[in-house]
């Protein structure tokens, strides 16, 4: 088999979940494994699920605005475990409210909305890790 | 107590107690030595937090590299709304105001950058302190905590509008006027060595070299302080619960990554944790 083809391959299981992958052909034989780490380590630090469906909802959604992580780290919805949260579905919010906090390595940065509006979803659940560049709400703006 | 004889035979007593040392404007900015941090510097007697004062101080005044100090805080903050003990006379509350050019997935980083710094100071100046750093940034002494740190950052759009590190150091404290719950779990530099110190002193050493250190981070990254950060490690090959809020991670805490995340051995696999409280089971 290929250089080429071993790298095509390569490429191909990446992007799924298989994690092992063995070929036999022409007396030769291949085996392609995927450490177990890496998906230990993307538990944490990776993007969850629920990132991929806020990018595949209804075209209504489009209209709405979206406030996302400036930053990889644990989402909070509340300044303390033992406060109510910041806002809720339904929330009117005013621009630059504090929405939540996202915190890495003891630095606590307080997420404001961009703008007047009412809170339509909260993408991320409280204490669920988020990526940068991951949507944590969407607000429809008040016009 | 010191006593001082007139020619006149009158006595003048003054007590020398720690309050004397207390870290107002005058003294501290004869003692400092950086370029621009604590050039602003305001010294409260009392506040509710100096972090909460400096965010809330005017654009004008809150500039970068300004520092808000004060003799107690009637409302210390920790993580999540944490109380942090504030007694007044004895020990450093403060809190830096720093604006870096940097995108905001960076700024994490100042936790720890802020940790080496005030290990820098304390082991230059205290030899046989042996003080060490639990991920991301405390500074315990015989696994009591010595000092805390909290960042709070304010972003607009991509960029870093400000971050405040606020500071807090257990100085002249002595660990039975502690509340009860905090005797087994606080110690001060006086606790430790068995003798006072300035803070005067202390806080400009640490904001000398601190802007030091925050100059060498922008230009070089984390790097050169990894050998201080994981050499002093509180939890380097110790087993550890890691939580984060309502999940655990369970493993053996190992180094540090570029990104500043806490490497954890688990039955998993290698976990980077970006946040979250760590506690320590055992050493191995």
């Amino acid at each position: 088999m290929e250089l080429d083809e071993i790298k095509k391959l390569i490429d191909l299981i990446k992007e799924t979940d298989v994690t092992e992958l063995s070929i036999e052909r022409d007396g030769s034989k291949i085996k392609i494994k995927r450490e177990k780490y890496l998906a230990a380590a993307e538990m944490v630090t990776s993007v969850p699920h629920h990132a991929a469906s806020a990018e595949e909802k209804a075209p209504d959604d489009l209209m709405l605005a979206k406030i996302t992580s400036p930053i990889v780290g644990i989402f909070h919805r509340a300044p303390s475990p033992e406060s109510p949260p910041f806002v809720e579905v339904g929330s009117t919010v005013r621009k630059g409210q504090v929405l939540c906090i996202v915190e890495a390595m003891k630095l606590m940065n307080e997420i404001e909305s961009d703008t007047h509006g009412i809170v339509s979803k909260i993408l991320v659940e409280n204490g669920h890790p988020v990526e940068y560049g991951e949507p944590l709400f969407l607000i429809e703006p008040s016009t | 107590m010191i006593l001082l004889q007139t020619g006149q035979g009158c006595k003048l007593s003054a007590t020398m107690n720690t309050a004397d040392d207390v870290p107002s404007k005058l003294e501290v900015s004869q003692l400092l030595k950086s370029k621009f941090m604590g050039k602003s510097y305001v010294y409260l007697e009392s506040v509710d937090s100096t972090s909460s004062y400096l965010a809330s101080m005017d654009n004008d005044k809150a500039v970068h590299g300004a520092v808000v100090a004060a003799d107690r805080q009637t409302a210390g903050r920790g993580r999540m709304q944490n109380t942090w003990y504030s007694p007044p006379g004895t020990n450093l509350y403060f809190s830096v105001l720093l604006q870096p050019e940097i995108v905001p997935q960076k700024a994490p980083l100042l936790a720890l950058v802020t940790a080496a710094a005030l290990m820098k100071v304390f082991k230059q100046k205290y030899p046989g302190l042996h003080p060490e750093v639990k991920w991301p940034n405390d500074i315990l002494v015989q696994g009591r905590k010595l000092a805390g740190i909290l960042c709070e950052m304010q972003t607009e759009e991509d960029k870093v509008s400000r971050v405040i590190i606020g500071i807090g150091i257990n100085v002249n404290g002595k660990s039975e006027s502690y509340p009860f719950e905090l005797r087994e779990r606080a110690i001060s530099l006086r606790d430790a060595t068995g003798a006072t110190s300035s803070r005067q002193v202390l806080i400009a050493s640490i904001l000398t070299e601190f802007e030091k250190c925050y100059e060498l981070w922008l230009q070089q990254g984390l790097s050169p302080f990894k050998k201080i950060l994981e050499n002093n490690s509180a939890t380097r090959d110790s087993e550890i619960i890691a939580v984060m809020n309502n999940r655990e991670v369970r493993g053996i805490a190992r180094g540090i990554s570029d990104e500043g995340y806490l490497m954890i051995e688990t039955s998993d696999g290698l976990v980077q944790l970006p946040a979250g409280e760590v506690h320590i089971k055992k050493k191995i």
